[in-house]
This record gives C-alpha cells, sequence and structure tokens, in this order.
C-alpha cells in the first residue's frame, strides 16, 4: 500500500526574521513609573512660548535599586519586582508617583485601538528582553544601533496634563524664583566676557530666557491654560491648587472668572 | 586561501568603567548572617545638626525632635551564565585571550559585575529631586557651574564625583573649547586612571568627571548627576557555595563577584556561573544634584 502524501498540512512558515525586528539591545530596561517632585520645574521654549512645566523623572523598576525587591513564585522563579515599599518612601520625600494608566488622548497614538489600562509606558522587543520606552520616546534603531527621538509635543502634552488634571500643583513662588536665580547667576558669569563673540551670543540666550520664566511665571503659564471648554474639575483644581478661595456650589462660568482675574492681576502685579 | 586566522582574539569595543571602585559610592555592608536580604539603614540628624536657640533666662524651652530617616537596601542576585562546548575548548585553547579559559571568563565576569553596578548607580542617580540643565538643551560649563553651586549651597562635604553620559562629556568638552578663565579641566592622565580607572574623563571644578553609558535616558534628555560622598550607597552579600556542592570555585580578586564552573558531560559543555548579590540606593537626596540635558 503506497502511502498519502496528500495528508501532509502545510503550515505557513514564519515570514518575519525576528532577529532583524528586534531592538538591538544586549539588554532590556525596566518597567517604570514617571514622577514629579514638588520643587522640581523647568521653564521650557515651548510651541507656545516659554512655559513653566514639571520636571519629569523616571523611577525604573529595577531589583537591587533604591529598595526595589524581586518577588519569585513557590517554585522560585521570578515573576516581576515589588517596588511597593519604595514608591511609599518617594512618595514620602514628596515624590508624586504618576500612574501608569495615565495618558491622556493627545499623548497616546491613535494607529491603534486604546486598550484598557493603556497608559504611558510601551515595551519593545529587544534582544536582550523587553525595552520599556515612554510613549513619547520612539525607538529609532537599525542591525546594530539604537537610539530615541522624542516627540516633544507629545511630551509637553503629557506635562500640561499632569496640571491640567491636579496630578500636579503649579509651582511654589519660590521654586520659580530659584529657578530664575540660577539663570540670572549665569547670565552675570557670562556678562564680565561679553566682549567675546561666544559669550555675548551666551548672553543674549540667558537674557531670552530669563524674560520668558518672566512672562510665563507671571501670565500663570503653568501647563494648559484654562479655556471654557475646560472641565469644571480642572478649574476647580486650578483654584486649589493657586490657593484661591471658590465655592464649589458657582457655576464653571463663575469660577473661569475668577482664575482669569487672578492671571490678570498677576501679570499686572509683575509688569 | 581565502582568509587567514591571526593568533590574536582582539577584544570588542566595551565600555570598561567602574565606579564602584573610585571610592565615591558608599560601602554600608554585607547582608551575610543578617537573615534577610534587605539592609535598612538608620540615619540621625547628629552631630550639631541643631543648633542652640537664644532664651530669656527663665523661658520654658520647646523641644527640639532629633530628625530622623531611613532607607533600604534590598540586595538582589545578579548573574551571568555561559556555556563552553567542548569543540570551543579544543579549538580556542592556547590562544592568547582565549575566550574559553576558565579564568579569562572569570575575569571578563568581575568586569560585567562592574558594568551591571554602573547601571545600578545610574538608576540611582536619575532619581535626583534638585537638577539643573534644561531639557533639549546640550550640556554646558554653565550646567558644570550651577551644579557645583547646588552643592554648594547645600554645604554638601566633598569630594565630589560627576557621572555623566558619554553624550554629555562630549557637549561639556565642546562647551569648555569656548571657556577663558582660570577654572582648568585637568584631562585624566595615566597616571590619574591608573588610581580611578576606566571611565574617568577628568577633573574640572574640583570635581571627578565619570561617565557612563549606563546613564539613564528619559523625555530625550540625559540624567546625568553630581554628587559628594554619602549620596549614594551600596550593600553586597557574600555568597559561599556550601561545601562538597562540586565544581570549581573562582573568587576574582578584589570583586564580590564568585565564579562556579560546573561540568555537564552529558551535553559536552562546561558552564561558568557568575553570581552577586547586590544593592544601591540613594542615601541622602540632599547630597547629590541631577544634571539633565539634552541626548
Amino acid at each position: 500500500m503506497s502511502k498519502d502524501y496528500s495528508a501532509i498540512a502545510a503550515a505557513p512558515a514564519d515570514q518575519q526574521s525576528s532577529g532583524q525586528t528586534l531592538i538591538p539591545l544586549a539588554k532590556g530596561t525596566p518597567n517604570f513609573h514617571i514622577m514629579c517632585h514638588p520643587t522640581a520645574w523647568e521653564c521650557v521654549e515651548t510651541d507656545r512660548g516659554y512655559e513653566w512645566l514639571p520636571r519629569l523623572k523616571v523611577f525604573q523598576e529595577r531589583a537591587g535599586v533604591n529598595g526595589v525587591k524581586e518577588v519569585s513564585n513557590s517554585r522560585g522563579e521570578v515573576i516581576g519586582v515589588d517596588s511597593a515599599m519604595s514608591r511609599t518612601r518617594l512618595t514620602d520625600q514628596g515624590w508624586i508617583i504618576v500612574p501608569r494608566d495615565f495618558c491622556p488622548d493627545e499623548v497616546m497614538d491613535f494607529d491603534s485601538p486604546r486598550l484598557p489600562g493603556q497608559g504611558y509606558v510601551v515595551a519593545y522587543k529587544g534582544r536582550g528582553g523587553w525595552v520599556h520606552l515612554a510613549r513619547w520616546d520612539k525607538p529609532v534603531y537599525d542591525e546594530k544601533s539604537f537610539e530615541t527621538k522624542t516627540n516633544r509635543a507629545q511630551l509637553w502634552a503629557f506635562q500640561r496634563a499632569l496640571i491640567a488634571k491636579g496630578l500636579v500643583k503649579p509651582p511654589a513662588e519660590r521654586v520659580v524664583e530659584r529657578e530664575m536665580r540660577i539663570k540670572r547667576r549665569r547670565l552675570e558669569r557670562n556678562a564680565t566676557k561679553s566682549h567675546l563673540p561666544n559669550f555675548a551670543h551666551r548672553v543674549q540666550v540667558v537674557k531670552a530666557e530669563i524674560e520668558g520664566m518672566q512672562i510665563a511665571a507671571s501670565a500663570q503659564r503653568f501647563g494648559e491654560p484654562l479655556t471654557a471648554a475646560s472641565l469644571k474639575s480642572e478649574v476647580m483644581a486650578r483654584l486649589q491648587a493657586l490657593e484661591i478661595a471658590f465655592d464649589p456650589s458657582e457655576s464653571k462660568k463663575d469660577l473661569l472668572s475668577k482664575y482669569e482675574a487672578h492671571v490678570a492681576a498677576s501679570a499686572k502685579a509683575a509688569s | 586561501m581565502a582568509a587567514a586566522l591571526t593568533k590574536e582574539v582582539a577584544v570588542l569595543l566595551t565600555h570598561n568603567a567602574s565606579i564602584r571602585r573610585t571610592g565615591y559610592i558608599k560601602f554600608r555592608g554585607d547582608v551575610a548572617g543578617t537573615l534577610s536580604d534587605t539592609m535598612q539603614v538608620r540615619q540621625v540628624g547628629l552631630g550639631g545638626a541643631d543648633s542652640f536657640v537664644s532664651a530669656t533666662e527663665i523661658q520654658d524651652l520647646g523641644y527640639t525632635q532629633i530628625t530622623d530617616s531611613s532607607f533600604n537596601l534590598a540586595v538582589t542576585r545578579y548573574t551571568l551564565q555561559r556555556a563552553v562546548s567542548d569543540i570551543a575548548r579544543i579549538t580556542g585553547a592556547g590562544v592568547p585571550m582565549d575566550p574559553t579559559d576558565p579564568f579569562v571568563l572569570a575575569e571578563d565576569m568581575a568586569l560585567g559585575y562592574e558594568e551591571c553596578f554602573n547601571g545600578l548607580v545610574a538608576t540611582a542617580g536619575a532619581t535626583a529631586t534638585s537638577n539643573v540643565g534644561t531639557s533639549g538643551v546640550d550640556m554646558s560649563a554653565d550646567d558644570a557651574y550651577d551644579a557645583v553651586y547646588t552643592l554648594e549651597i547645600a554645604s554638601v562635604p566633598g569630594p565630589w564625583f560627576a557621572d555623566i553620559a558619554p553624550r554629555q562629556t562630549a557637549d561639556l568638552q565642546e562647551s569648555l573649547r569656548g571657556e577663558t578663565g582660570p577654572a582648568q579641566f585637568i584631562q585624566a592622565t595615566q597616571d590619574m586612571l591608573n588610581i580611578k580607572g576606566q571611565g574617568f574623563v577628568g577633573r574640572f571644578l574640583n570635581v571627578d568627571w565619570f561617565h557612563d553609558a549606563n546613564i539613564t535616558t528619559a523625555g530625550g534628555n540625559r540624567e546625568g548627576f553630581m554628587a559628594g560622598y554619602g549620596a549614594i550607597e551600596y550593600a553586597t552579600g557574600t555568597m559561599t557555595p556550601l561545601v562538597g556542592s562540586g565544581g570549581v570555585v573562582i573568587a576574582p580578586a578584589g570583586s564580590p563577584v564568585v565564579v562556579e564552573i560546573i561540568r555537564d558531560g552529558k551535553t559536552g559543555l562546561t558552564i561558568p556561573i557568575g553570581t552577586a548579590f547586590v544593592a544601591v540606593s540613594v542615601a541622602e537626596q540632599a547630597r547629590m544634584v541631577g544634571i539633565v540635558t539634552d541626548a
């Protein structure tokens, strides 16, 4: 009896060479939380002029660092890391740990549908394990090199959203003043040598930065400006942050005018 | 003849530095014999932290509480395992820098541990509360001055060191080309490298500058830092294999790494495994400042 060779089913071959589609890093990067500190702010020149935005710091969940522990199952297999105690300690020190699922729509990519719990961390497959990056840091790589390209518009949108949604309060006056003092010191240091062309250029740059910082501070330009389209909860959060008294039963329009009056008064006082 | 092999096996470009060996990272101790993998370090504000206050003759004084704090060092196992096949051993034996030689592999593992340690320190350093530098702007001599001023204002005792990304080093050096005045960047000489090891770039503003490819990148920025001694601490756990466990154990000199070599005759493999237990933590935020500049 002859064999029936037609019974052997064809299986689709792997169409991709996985080695070429992986990020060429010898080791992966751990998952992370973004965190902000009330004293860590910077004035950045964005597409809207100078703006005060919270500095984003990265708390990597790397076992052995800052008290992060490995967690294993009953068979001794590592199943993840425990960063709860470390995060508690960081919170005690004043850090604001941004929940991983926090990601406003303007920061999301709309190439694929948004999944529940999808946040600001994106994981890419790498040769040495998962490479975790923030949503605004896009991997750019070829066979040998790897770097990230930052979408600054997305990054700024995220920073603005932190303030708009009330996660981070606008900076205290002393924080703004400290940052400006650092710049002024830089100006003074360079001004003594401004007869040299490179120092003259630096003086111009720093002067523009200080001016931008002053304008942004006086205009209360801390993140997304409130508009008629802002939610009432957002307006209330901002008023609370600015320590402006209000009655929660007031209409959104009235609350908004209180905010606008405060901004106008601050600008006038600064000028 | 298509090709002729050279006798020498050249070593590929590797970031061969050790921030641990510089002495700037404070060693807190070993968890051996403590019955815990976590060392809780207690800190107290003594030694003149609170100064006397004036008072009238019969004034009832309020109590001044002693400031206290703590941080954890949770020791974690870090390993590196290789497998040397019999055919590799046969053909590789006797070649200079023989990659199948157990002692060459043990030395490589000791250096691999240092690289891991550099990464742990860089990760810890990225959580600095105070920061200088501007997002998206290259590092400059001005940022170096700002970092020094921040530590000076905080009365951080020396010696100070800076751990920055190679890109930041390049930008700083570029900026220094246009600097004038008495402050000079002292390039690392051979003598300095002999003492401080690879990764040492030089001295500037009385600070030892090191560069490290492991520095964290976030938001298009490099998160380097400058700190005083005691800002970052580490702990280890010394592993000693049980008596009678077999195999060969090599402990590279000056390293907490233990390299075990086991033989699996079934697969024809000789397996060197390097193990180290280590933890790194920020001990005191006030002693450090982040240097955040363009990547």
